[in-house]
């Protein structure tokens, strides 16, 4: 009997053995890694700058884009010879967005040049670099995202005098998947020629990853209908917090709030956060895309906005067209320019992981990491990862949606799978 | 002997042991899916939040009777910061020590004490008046003109207050939304206050400063640098299409919950 209970405790111990601290999906997408848990880090300083490629200006964009016509990246560079790793940022990401920044400090401090690029989903990406300016899905986005990448290394080498050994991809979210068929791309192509490509919690199968993401907002919280009704249930209580606490620094009491009332939060009131910030990503992508083709969308047909004009109305009226509205209304006929009969089942088919499996079964240098209660896939998508990476896939029992990855094992994961190849223990 | 009891004693449970070393040490263990969409509530398809085209966004609603030229304005404060102001700071930060920039705010904000707290005393907040007043007096003398905050190390910490304020906890509601050419976003209630409180402090003028402030432009400037260099919020924080609305709202909403405080104290 002794012995049965030192068996269940290993057992347990087993599976224990993970120990990112946050079971709940929804909460360990929007709070992330506690401090306490993540790898520890060094105070280095960064030797970075961002660059611009002026000679890639978008001259006939709107005014209203006159900051982001220029396309631009971050670069961060070593005194050594050291590889380079290019990072993609995930949906409707800025180059220098949260994530970003605390991957370029994990590869950073590991030696690396780190090389930051904005997600295709962007709205810098969407005016400066993308040739269609309808962006979203990976097969034509990689091509803009390659051509960029290329022209940001040659930049950084003619600017700078750095010695680069190696070059690495990697991507999280959407940027995962661009990752891939980027790695495609350059295994055909060769013109850049990466060493070895990590992907963080990709979506699988794209249709899954939006209805997903969409369904978020049916999330029935009591008492919120509408979108005001959820900003007065989290502005109320805000309220009546500084009411109590006669708050002296409005900042550092925000934060304690926030903290204490997003931990305590139902799943539904997370999904409906996590919900409401991808829908106003998705707007930013609607209105953007509409404002730079003027195809009368959303903005009346022709319209160039001016500086002064407002863009509230359009905005609120893009936050009611959800991600599946987006890749019906926009995507589809950008495909369809090329291809007259694409069917949206074919759209989603071919900008999905799926369509690289192929490729991605036999090439030994690209690898995966995913958390089994990611909310932008499914046990489909789970069972394909599995079979299609077997041992350069790492799947974590929790992190919600890229909430995990500056846990000090995944940190070490992502750097065993960089240095040898294969994550370490598999 | 001992060794080979244990041996025949080890029953199934070591048996089921070893297949997990195996499959741990042999092949990859698969997880299942959690289904963490599974776990929620639902409303019906056509319940969601944003699913009707009545769910107006109401609460980013602000009055904004002047709007495009205040996106003129926010346009070239956006230039301004980033070509000019950033650059500064940035060029501060590298050229002086963090111990003269710390004097410097620590200076400056010894004088928005006087505003604290008159507007406080004006608010019949008895408790923060004292807080300032015993502020001015400690900084001014054991630390050395304002140049150190002794007073935050006893306990005694800066809360802003100004006659913005004031105005609101006499009834008087934040009028229209302003972008201010350098400053940002503000409000008609807003940018009066500013300018009370200013005037408020040059008229006291204590130690000759605020008066010396302005007349001579090296003092303005640094003033100045301060100003953006104690401010952490920059404009490029943000990567949106709507940045103008969202600040809008930001501030809007901010400054409501700054005048929650003051409101509740009326009577």
């Amino acid at each position: 009997m002794k012995r049965f209970f030192i068996l269940l405790l290993i057992i347990s111990g087993e599976l224990q053995a993970y120990g990112f601290p946050i079971s709940n999906p929804f909460l360990a997408t929007i709070i992330g890694t506690p401090p306490a848990f993540r790898a520890v880090s060094e105070p280095t300083t960064i030797q970075e700058a961002i660059y611009g490629l002026a000679e890639d200006k978008q001259h006939k964009a709107p005014d209203i884009f006159w900051d982001v016509k220029t396309p631009k990246f971050k670069f961060a560079w070593q005194k050594n010879k050291s590889p380079l790793v290019v990072i993609i940022a995930g949906t409707g990401g800025r180059f220098d967005t949260s994530k970003v920044e605390a991957l370029k400090k994990i590869f950073y401090q590991s030696g690396f040049h780190v090389l930051q690029l904005s997600s295709p989903t962007s709205y810098d990406f969407i005016v400066s670099s993308s040739v269609s300016h309808r962006t979203g899905l990976s097969t034509p986005d990689s091509i803009d995202l390659y051509r960029l990448m290329q022209q940001a290394i040659e930049r950084v080498k003619s600017s700078r005098s750095i010695a680069i050994s190696d070059y690495y991809l990697v991507g999280y979210s959407l940027g995962a998947m661009d990752a891939a068929f980027i790695g495609k791309q350059d295994k055909d192509e060769r013109k850049v020629g990466f060493r070895r490509i990590l992907m963080i919690n990709p979506p699988v199968y794209l249709e899954r990853a939006v209805s997903n993401l969409d369904k978020l907002l049916l999330a029935d919280v009591p008492g919120v209908d509408d979108s005001t009704a959820l900003f007065n249930h989290y502005f109320d209580g805000l309220a009546d917090y500084f009411r109590h606490h006669k708050s002296i620094d409005l900042e550092a009491s925000m934060l304690r709030y926030v903290e204490k009332n997003i931990v305590g939060s139902s799943r539904e009131e997370l999904a409906l956060l996590i919900g409401m910030s991808f829908r106003f990503s998705v707007a930013a992508m609607l209105f953007t895309s509409n404002a730079m083709t003027l195809n009368g969308k959303l903005l009346p047909e022709g319209k160039r906005l001016k500086l002064g004009d407002s863009r509230t109305k359009y905005m609120e009226s893009a936050m009611h067209c959800s991600f599946q509205c987006y890749v019906e209304s926009v995507l589809l006929p950008a495909v369809r320019e090329k291809k007259s009969d694409t069917t949206l089942q074919q759209l989603y088919t071919e900008n999905s992981l799926t369509v690289l499996a192929d490729w991605l079964r036999e090439t030994r240098s690209i690898g995966v990491m995913h958390n089994a209660d990611d909310l932008i896939i499914d046990q489909e998508g789970l069972n394909f990862l599995y079979d299609t990476f077997g041992r350069r896939a790492r799947i974590y029992p929790r992190g919600g949606h890229v909430g995990n990855f500056l846990y000090k094992e995944n940190v070490t994961d992502m750097l065993g799978f960089f240095k040898n190849g294969y994550f370490p223990d598999s | 002997m001992v060794t080979s009891r244990t041996v025949r004693n080890t029953g199934w449970p070591s048996l089921i042991l070893l297949m997990m070393l195996s499959s741990r040490v042999f092949s990859v263990e698969r997880l299942s899916y959690s289904e963490p969409l599974k776990q929620l509530q639902y409303h019906d398809e056509d319940k969601g939040l944003l699913a009707q085209p009545g769910d107006q966004l109401g609460f980013l609603d602000v009055y904004d009777p002047i709007e495009p030229l205040n996106r003129y304005i926010f346009a070239f404060d956006r230039i301004v910061d980033r070509n000019l102001l950033k650059p500064t700071v940035k060029l501060y930060k590298t050229v002086t020590p963090v111990f003269f920039r710390s004097r410097v705010s620590d200076f400056f904000q010894n004088l928005k004490e006087i505003p604290s707290g008159v507007n406080s005393l004006l608010q019949f907040d008895i408790r923060q008046t004292f807080n300032a007043m015993f502020r001015l007096v400690i900084n001014s003398t054991v630390g050395f003109f304002g140049l150190f905050d002794p007073a935050s190390a006893i306990g005694l910490h800066h809360q802003s207050n100004g006659f913005a304020n004031t105005l609101a906890f006499y009834g008087v509601g934040s009028g229209a939304y302003l972008v201010i050419p350098l400053l940002g976003p503000s409000s008609v209630r807003d940018i009066a206050g500013m300018a009370v409180d200013q005037q408020l402090e040059n008229q006291i003028n204590i130690g000759n400063v605020p008066e010396t402030i302005f007349q001579q432009p090296e003092w303005l400037v640094l003033y100045g640098v301060n100003y953006r260099y104690t401010t952490s919020l920059s404009y490029s924080d943000f990567s949106s299409p709507f940045l103008y609305d969202l600040i809008r709202f930001l501030y809007t909403r901010k400054r409501e919950l700054e005048v929650v405080i003051v409101d509740d104290k009326s009577i």
